[in-house]
């Protein structure tokens, strides 16, 4: 972390929240410590839009939505929340279809597929998105309710990506993603 | 900020269904939030870095010590070194303005791609 501002500048209550944290868990994360440093600032609205990309009813299922987090990150090269969703993923979805999508690219589900596609161009700039991804969604069945959805996915993992790198995030082992993927199912996203 | 609320959709020659976006209210919140929340960097100085990093043209002069680096954030934030964010510093910056501008530019480079997505979808492409 290269901000002792956002390290250890947190209000008292967002203190007791880490501290809570810490004791559950073993330890906060980076991204717990950037989303509860001035929480109305930055993590409590795009919690709000995180979350309703990535839990609240829609045709994606939970692990497709972990694994576009993944996917985007992977694509932005933001390794925290590669890890991160990776394997959140692949607690929500099969493992070894997740590790292989992310590395290769191809799902071999043309909505899936189309779906890369899409954030690949996502992340790689304004200019690269075109009407012929959304008519390749369309044509896999995805509709304008569902690539409404991916694109705000894609849009808050955008956001979190440049500032995880930004301030470089200390990646933590895997498994304590593993751990905290009950919690991350169920409450999900919203501060 | 310019984004729009609803829209309209031709479903047929002869009816104009509104469309409403779900997520426009959430968004909006978030770049209010982020411009003109309370914080250290002038909202006038977050909305000119939202703007420059979404690729908008804006009146308001970002100081030299931050336009790089904002563009690096934007741009190509993997790259971005310890050394970025010592010169920064080094030029009397705060540590908290210095996050206020990571994430408006982070925030900017990422709405740039959302509002590519929505025009596409507006125009019924």
């Amino acid at each position: 972390m290269r901000l002792e501002a956002v390290e250890r500048g947190h209000r008292w209550k967002e203190r007791l929240i880490l501290g809570i944290v810490r004791r559950t868990m073993g330890e906060a994360t980076d991204v717990q410590r950037l989303l509860f440093h001035r929480p109305e600032f930055l993590g409590r609205p795009l919690g709000t839009i995180t979350h309703h990309a990535m839990r609240l009813d829609g045709d994606w299922s939970i692990a497709e939505r972990e694994l576009f987090a993944a996917y985007l990150s992977k694509q932005n090269r933001c390794d925290f929340c590669i890890v991160c969703h990776g394997e959140y993923a692949s607690q929500a979805g099969d493992r070894a279809l997740v590790e292989r999508i992310i590395r290769d690219g191809v799902a071999g589900d043309p909505r899936i597929d189309a779906s890369l596609e899409f954030l690949t161009a996502f992340a790689s700039g304004p200019d690269a998105i075109t009407a012929g991804q959304l008519e390749r969604l369309r044509g896999a069945g995805v509709g304008n309710a569902a690539i409404r959805d991916l694109a705000q996915i894609a849009f808050a993992f955008s956001v979190i990506n440049r500032v995880a790198d930004a301030l470089e995030f200390r990646v933590p082992e895997q498994a304590l993603f593993a751990k905290s993927w009950p919690r991350m199912r169920d409450r999900g996203y919203r501060l | 900020m310019g984004n729009p609320v609803t829209w309209f959709e031709v479903n047929s020659p002869n009816s104009v269904a509104p469309v409403t976006d779900p997520y426009a209210e959430e968004r909006r919140a978030l770049v209010e939030a982020v411009t003109r929340g309370a914080g250290h960097l002038s909202p006038e100085l977050r909305t000119a870095i939202v703007d420059r990093t979404r690729g908008q043209a804006s009146d308001a002069v970002i100081p030299d010590a931050l336009v790089g680096f904002v563009d690096r954030v934007a741009k190509n934030a993997p790259e971005i070194t310890d050394a970025d964010v010592d010169a920064v510093k080094a030029a009397g910056i705060d540590e908290e303005t210095v996050f206020e501008a990571i994430v408006a530019a982070a925030l900017g480079a990422s709405l740039a791609r959302l509002e590519a997505v929505d025009a596409l979808l507006a125009g019924g492409g």
